[in-house]
């Protein structure tokens, strides 16, 4: 896919695990897994704003397109 | 109060046809061997009687008696060829309650929009219009020894049966599989949306 979620140069940014992303956000570990590895088709918006509150970034700053 | 029926899952309709299926299969399947068998050996007998009545189903033993003996061996041959031609289908239809008696066993399950299940119907579809084909085939060239049959005011014209339901049913199911196929891509499109 071109679009390409930078979600683990931001967990390591921030010095954040996997664990406790999910249980921030409110997502299970499984499912941040599929995002963080690049399997997921789409995200919906409260799930990114989640992320992005979670770890005081922009959207911009872990989506990425590439073609 | 009306009870919720379940359709599909443990303990659910499809569970239950699943179970249905297996017996019908394994019922189909032996007594098609023992009534092959019994036609063969009818066949083969020295006797005329066993010749007639050994190779007939039960029901057309009465009808048989009241024929001459020229009618007894057409009609006798007759039911041999058909038997003899309905091994094909017979084998075909016997691959097609199997598979869809798997079917509802991922049904029962709660295995629903996989690709198995999709590959399945496709396949079911393609044997059911198969084995109609070769059902039409088997009664047509069974039915070329009834045009020697001498029955007063009746004269038999063998025709091969191009208008049958079967067909459009059979197109029917691959319809099916394809919207299985599309549910399929809906599935995995709404379990990866995070």
């Amino acid at each position: 896919m071109a679009i390409i979620l930078r979600l683990d140069r931001m967990m390591a940014d921030r010095k954040i695990s996997l664990n406790e992303l999910a249980n921030k956000v409110g997502i299970t570990i499984s499912n941040l897994s599929i995002l963080k590895t690049g399997k997921a088709k789409a995200i919906r918006f409260s799930t990114l704003e989640a992320i992005c509150r979670e770890l005081k970034c922009q959207p911009g700053d872990i989506l990425e397109y590439e073609e | 109060m009306i009870k919720k029926i379940n359709l599909v899952g443990e303990k659910s309709v499809s569970s239950f046809i699943h179970n249905l299926l297996m017996i019908i299969l394994i019922a189909t399947v032996f007594t098609y061997s023992v009534m092959l068998i019994m036609t063969i050996c009818g066949y083969t007998s020295v006797t005329s009687n066993k010749y007639t009545f050994i190779s007939c189903p039960a029901g057309a033993n009465l009808a048989l008696l009241e024929l001459s003996d020229i009618n007894k061996n057409i009609l006798t041959k007759y039911v041999f060829r058909l038997t003899m031609y309905y091994v094909p289908s017979a084998i075909i239809d016997s691959i097609l309650i199997y598979n869809v008696s798997m079917l509802f066993e991922n049904f029962s399950l709660n295995k629903i929009f996989i690709m198995e299940n999709f590959r399945k119907i496709r396949l079911i579809s393609i044997l059911f219009i198969v084995s109609t084909i070769l059902e039409n085939i088997a009664v047509y060239f069974a039915a070329k020894e009834l045009i020697n049959l001498k029955i007063t005011g009746m004269q038999f014209i063998p025709k091969f049966n191009l208008m049958d339901s079967n067909y459009i049913y059979g197109l029917i199911i691959i319809v099916v599989s394809e919207i299985f196929r599309r549910a399929m891509e809906l599935k995995e499109d709404q379990e990866l949306t995070i």
